[in-house]
């Protein structure tokens, strides 16, 4: 019966054996990795000097972006809310979906994924490139631990950072969907108020901050385990970064679904 | 860009905690700045109300709902609410949360008592705290009103047993009796009269009374017709009631003139009886128009039926829309 | 005060690069370690700071067992090592003084001022004084490994690891190297691995050398020694001649 399967199935079976190998190997890494990570944030006096460079590098910079994205979002929710309301729903509730849904779901996921892209991506090649020029190493031979001044300053940078960059991403998609609402829309700011304030509660933005949190952790982490992983030249650093991007964006769907089963 | 790291960070920093905080506050339609004070009301239940709905004075939005809590010393919730400072609450006020639109969203009004004196408020065990009621939400309503239909049919039923062609004759035939009972005893009177003056004008003012109950009866069971039609039910029963007392009244003098004739008027006995017959014969409810009046439990029906009615009518009147929104769903 | 290598052995996957390595480096002393490419010369050097772990051996450094140290007492003992890399690994974000300033920033005490003088100072023994200002992409390849040279130099170190000082460079760089890192050794007095393929600049640096083969070490001695080998691979190797060590194989 073996033998029937290595002859037929042997290879599908045995790729499907190794993936799954390889996946749960991944996770331990990257669990040893986050580990060590987490033991190097006792040495503040290393990561403190640089973690303010990097909150301006992952946050201020990226504030254009996610602005930008926000705002056409916000446009786009009150035009669809408008248009899927069609009669049925008084108009007003496109103030209750566009504050809603910019809070819970759009602001924090869009500019996630904006932001798995640019900042997960430079920081996987920044620490991929360290890795394979041996900067890495340089630091190491300077008696400096490279997870302290390299990792636990980005992560810090991402934890602390993100819920800000998501907080103004939210506010301006509700003012682009506001905005929207009263040019384009037969509605009046009033009414859209009415609906923005509707059933808002404020545990919405404490959950849009959670959420933006934890993206800018696993987006962090995640760019900085497979820069610092790299292992091999140029290609190995590309390989890395669009890894870094793909897996970070996924976490962040399968973290979005984590946290509208368990906080709501 | 100029700037250094430190500086953009921190303003950054700064900006977003800032709007943040004023944000949410915005969000939940505070007033930043406003004077406030709490308010605190109890309920029995309180619906679907949640922490941030509107506290509303006649339609304009005060305040908002800041907590609500379960009394763990009795069964009751304990709402604490914050309002404009400046608002000056009516005399005797209630708070009355009822759904703010069929979305589910409720709201807390301030009421004086007297606007609504039926609803059943929770007694508040301290002072401070308004009596509250909650407004059954939707679906209640709409248990409510299948109540309402079935007591309405039941109502139905007995009064197209009670009012049958059968029913409208005897009537009749009581009244004709009554009549013919008084003209024998004008006939009886004028006999006697001439011995027994003082007695007579006694009778004669019975007499007035008997003719006056006849006619409000004879108007009465009329308009009793003419009434089922129109479904003026309260009407139908105040007026049953009257001539219950009317009746009655009648039925006492006449005792009393019976009492003081004696023997004299033996000759009335007949009619007496005959009337005493058709009175007992409504007592013991054989007749329909006596199951009306004696079957209290149709009454009670019928009086709770009219508060459901008020009930609903009024909520009507207050939330017309929760009722045309339901058409427009 | 030396570096002591026993029994050391390190495989990558199913492939063995050291195989039960023995080296001795006495104080004051420039070892240079020579072999192909790919056989492990790196590998070797980084174990002696722990960058690598080996599978088994031990690495004795200054009288202290560095693969037995805690993090810190290795933090500690790197500070007394500088490490010159192959292609220099220059902070690409830093500029020069900003390099040479990282490994001045973990000695305790140290005051600004201090740092800058010993900046200077390591500038000038690799002959690159103006070019603080610079960043690492600005600089020709000689000029970078000799500012990851004054890096590993401004710390004062008391040993050196030079990885590949000279690969990749043109004969008039390579003899500006050598001659940098003789006068390490004579105004430092610092104890040296070089690790190197190129035959000139082993001479030319190193009192001792030892050649890595297939794992082991194949051969140690003065330069003089190593000419004078019979062993064909060893020839093979210091002339050039490939077709020696294939015979030998074979």
């Amino acid at each position: 019966m073996f033998r029937a399967m290595n002859g037929v199935w042997g290879a599908p079976i045995a790729w499907v054996g190794r993936s799954a190998l390889g996946t749960a190997g991944g996770f331990g890494q990257f669990g040893r990795f986050m580990a060590r990570v987490g033991r190097s944030v006792a040495d503040t006096r290393t990561w403190s000097a640089v973690v303010v460079v990097q909150m301006a590098r992952i946050g201020v910079s990226s504030l254009p972006i996610a602005l930008f994205i926000a705002a056409f979002t916000g446009i786009v929710l009150a035009l669809q809310a408008s248009y899927t309301f069609t009669g049925a729903v008084p108009l007003y509730f496109v103030g209750v979906l566009v504050g809603k849904t910019m809070l819970l779901e759009l602001g924090p996921v869009l500019i996630g994924l904006a932001l798995a892209g640019r900042v997960g991506a430079n920081i996987a090649a920044e620490l991929g490139t360290m890795r394979v020029t041996e900067q890495i190493d340089a630091l190491e031979t300077l008696a400096y631990d490279p997870l302290a001044y390299l990792v636990v300053p980005r992560i810090i940078a991402g934890v602390v950072m993100f819920p800000l960059v998501v907080a103004f991403a939210d506010a301006t998609g509700v003012v682009a969907g506001w905005i929207t609402a009263i040019n384009l829309l037969d509605l009046s700011t009033p009414e859209f108020v009415r609906g923005l304030r509707l059933f808002f509660l404020p545990f919405d933005v404490t959950y849009s901050m959670i959420k933006a949190g934890s993206f800018g952790l696993a987006v962090t982490a995640i760019g900085s385990f497979y820069g610092f992983t790299t292992r091999g030249g140029a290609e190995a650093v590309g390989r890395s970064t669009t890894q870094a991007v793909v897996v970070s964006s996924m976490l962040i769907l399968v973290l979005d679904a984590f946290w509208a089963v368990t906080l709501l | 860009m100029s700037a250094p790291a430190e500086v953009r960070v921190g303003l950054m920093v700064l900006a977003g905690l800032a709007l943040i905080v004023v944000g949410t506050i915005w969000m939940q339609g505070w007033r930043i700045g406003a004077e406030e004070r709490e308010v605190v009301a109890w309920f029995r239940e309180v619906g679907q109300l949640q922490g941030g709905n509107p506290v509303k004075l006649r339609g304009v939005p005060i305040g908002r709902v800041e907590s609500l809590a379960l009394d763990q010393r009795s069964a009751g919730v304990i709402i604490r609410m914050s309002i404009s400072s400046e608002v000056v609450l009516p005399e005797d006020p209630v708070v009355i949360l009822s759904p703010e639109s069929l979305f589910g969203d409720w709201q807390a009004e301030i009421f004086p008592r007297s606007r609504y004196p039926f609803y059943s408020y929770a007694v508040s065990p301290s002072v401070e705290m308004l009596p509250g009621y909650s407004l059954p939400d939707v679906s209640r309503l709409t248990a409510v009103a299948d109540r309402i239909a079935e007591n309405l049919a039941v109502i139905t039923d007995r009064i197209d047993i009670a009012f049958t062609d059968e029913t409208a004759v005897n009537i009749r035939q009581a009244i004709d009796n009554i009549q013919e009972v008084t003209a024998r005893l004008t006939g009886l009177v004028e006999a006697q009269g001439r011995t027994v003056e003082d007695l007579a004008a006694g009778l004669e003012m019975t007499t007035a009374t008997l003719n006056e109950a006849a006619a409000t009866a004879g108007r009465t069971f009329s308009r009793i017709e003419s009434s089922i039609a129109q479904g003026e039910l309260t009407r139908i029963v105040e007026n049953v009631e009257r001539v219950t007392l009317q009746l009655d009244s009648l039925s006492r003098s006449l005792g009393t003139v019976t009492g003081e004739l004696g023997g004299a008027v033996g000759n009335a006995d007949s009619a007496f009886s005959a009337l005493n017959g058709i009175l007992t014969e409504l007592e013991a409810g054989e007749g329909t128009l006596g199951m009306l009046l004696q079957d209290t439990a149709l009454y009670r029906e019928l009086v709770t039926t009219n508060t459901l009615v008020q009930d609903l009518l009024e909520d009507f009147q207050r939330n017309p829309r929760k009722y045309i929104n339901l058409r427009v769903f | 005060m030396s570096i002591l290598l026993e029994g050391i052995s390190k495989a990558f996957g199913s492939k063995v690069v050291l195989d039960r390595i023995d080296l001795e480096v006495r104080e004051g002393e420039t070892v240079a370690v020579i072999g192909g490419s790919g056989v492990g010369k790196s590998v070797l050097l980084k174990t002696i700071v722990g960058l690598l772990e080996p599978d088994a051996g031990r690495v004795v450094v200054d009288d202290q067992v560095v693969t037995e140290l805690s993090r810190e007492h290795l933090y500690e003992l790197r500070r007394r090592v500088g490490y010159v890399f192959q292609f220099a690994a220059l902070f690409d974000s830093m500029t020069v003084k900003d390099n040479l300033a990282m490994g001045l920033r973990r000695i305790a005490g140290m005051d600004a001022e201090e740092r800058a003088h010993r900046t200077e100072e390591a500038l000038r023994l690799v002959e690159m004084e103006g070019y603080e200002g610079q960043l690492p992409g600005q600089l020709s390849g000689g000029q970078r490994k000799r500012v990851g040279l004054a890096r590993a130099v401004a710390t004062r170190p008391k040993y050196l690891l030079y990885d590949e000082p000279t690969t990749g460079l043109d004969p008039v760089t390579t003899s500006v190297i050598d001659r940098l890192i003789l006068k390490m050794d004579e105004e430092l007095g610092v104890t040296s691995v070089v690790v190197t393929h190129d035959m000139t600049s082993a001479y030319r640096v190193a009192d001792r050398i030892a050649m890595l083969y297939d794992g082991r070490i194949r051969f140690t001695g003065t330069p003089a020694e190593i000419q004078a080998a019979d062993d064909p691979i060893v020839r093979g190797f210091v002339e050039g001649r490939p077709e020696l060590m294939q015979e030998s194989t074979a």
